[in-house]
């Protein structure tokens, strides 16, 4: 069973604000710092000697860090799925985390029956000039529907995702991506959303959610898709 | 089928950008969903503070300055974009192909792909698809089914081909599978806009 969201609240099971523990907020300064060498090294300007320099100290910084590395964000046991999960599992997400250095991270809040998703994109994540990789604004509608979603207290995964682009998202700008319940059927969880910059309209949003079974869903993957097997 | 350099074979600064990429992807994957205390990781954060400043010089707003870094930097194809799996794409005949393998930075469900990253890799396939029938452009439409959840580690083929073409648009089915076995489907609208590659 899923626990409501406040309003106004972070959807996901995020520290938020000044209670943070010291490895959480040490893991996002470090997270940070990754994000801007990451930019710098995306068309980077630098020359080879330069690039040489940062790769070697980077790879030193790596051989300091991988004895602790987890190759899963999920603890052994316990809840995976659903917005109470863990907060390592949402500190460590792809999109929404900010100890992940590849998320922008996109902060998804509760507004009423809406999950509002913000975040400015850099050239990392860019497709044609200037504006946000296509990709990346359906990987976004995927999150924040995801988020909605969870309003309906139910643990779903997605059945199908829809997007419909109107015009291009900028880069630099402050985006927001929202999302909400358009109804729900027995086995289905169906929402809509739009993404805005200012009061323009960039592209809407169809994603069916399918409600699932927590007991399977926790349970280890089938012998022939885990990376062991292979 | 981009215009990218083929391993030996590489100019020195593209070989270079790619051992800093590489380097960085480590780094990434050490920090993502690190255990290590706040000791050890506030004198990482350090170091990697010291290397953003000096990268800050260097760090462009976009990657069509130059034209070399159009593909290299792609953020789902690019190697020299650490947030890029990075995905290799072909032309098989009329069709695009792309091959990628997810580690856990891209972790959704346990052990399996964040389906956001299922559709985006689909949007860069039928984009590649619809660049054969000479229709690259804008996406207009994208509709991702999805049918089994996309492991982890292993590798993922990709499949995209141009179903009709139309005064200014392309209409592109896709499929992602594991060793035969279909995971996702996807189709899109591709749009030409005057200028597109």
């Amino acid at each position: 069973m899923l626990l409501p969201v406040p309003d106004g609240g972070l959807v996901h099971n995020l520290h938020d604000g000044p209670d943070a523990p010291d490895a959480i907020v040490a893991g996002r300064r470090a997270a940070d710092a990754a994000r801007r060498i990451v930019a710098g090294l995306t068309a980077s300007g630098a020359d080879p000697a330069t690039l040489d320099e940062v790769a070697a100290g980077l790879e030193a910084i790596a051989e300091v860090l991988a004895p602790h590395a987890a190759t899963t964000r999920f603890p052994a046991t316990g809840l995976h799925g659903g917005v109470q999960a863990d907060t390592r599992v949402w500190e460590s997400h792809p999109f929404i985390g900010p100890g992940h250095p590849l998320a922008p991270p996109i902060r998804i809040v509760r507004d009423g029956d809406r999950a509002v998703g913000s975040a400015t994109f850099g050239h990392v994540y860019e497709g044609p000039p200037g504006c946000l990789h296509g990709g990346i604004v359906a990987a976004m509608f995927d999150m924040v529907l995801g988020a909605a979603a969870s309003f309906g207290q139910r643990p779903t995964l997605t059945g199908t995702l829809s997007v419909r682009y109107r015009r291009p998202t900028p880069l630099g700008e402050p985006i927001r991506f929202v999302g909400w319940i358009d109804r729900e059927e027995e086995r289905k969880t169906i929402t809509k959303g739009e993404s805005w910059c200012g009061d323009e309209l960039l592209a809407e949003s169809e994603a069916i959610f399918v409600v699932i079974d927590t007991v399977r869903y926790d349970a280890p993957t089938a012998p022939d898709t885990t990376p062991d097997a292979s | 089928m981009h215009d990218l350099h083929e391993e030996p074979d590489l100019p020195e600064a593209v070989a270079a950008g790619r051992r800093a990429a590489a380097a960085a992807r480590l780094v990434v994957a050490g920090l993502a969903n690190t255990t290590a205390d706040a000791a050890t990781l506030a004198e990482s954060a350090d170091a990697l503070e010291r290397l953003a400043d000096a990268l800050a010089p260097h760090t462009p707003a976009t990657r069509w300055d130059r034209p070399e870094h159009r593909y290299e930097a792609h953020p789902l194809i690019g190697p020299s974009n650490p947030l890029a799996p990075p995905m290799r794409v072909e032309r098989h005949g009329q069709e695009a192909v792309g091959t990628v393998t997810f580690g856990h930075l891209y972790e959704g469900p346990k052990g399996h792909v964040h389906g956001g990253f299922v559709a985006a890799m689909f949007d860069i396939i039928c984009i590649s698809a619809a660049s054969v029938a000479q229709v690259a452009g804008l996406t207009g439409t994208l509709t991702v089914r999805y049918r089994a959840r996309t492991p982890l580690f292993r590798e993922i083929r990709y499949e995209a081909r141009v179903e009709e073409v139309r005064a200014r648009t392309a209409i592109v089915s896709g499929r992602s599978f594991l060793e035969g076995t279909l995971l996702a489907e996807a189709e899109g609208i591709f749009v030409r806009v005057a200028g597109s590659p």
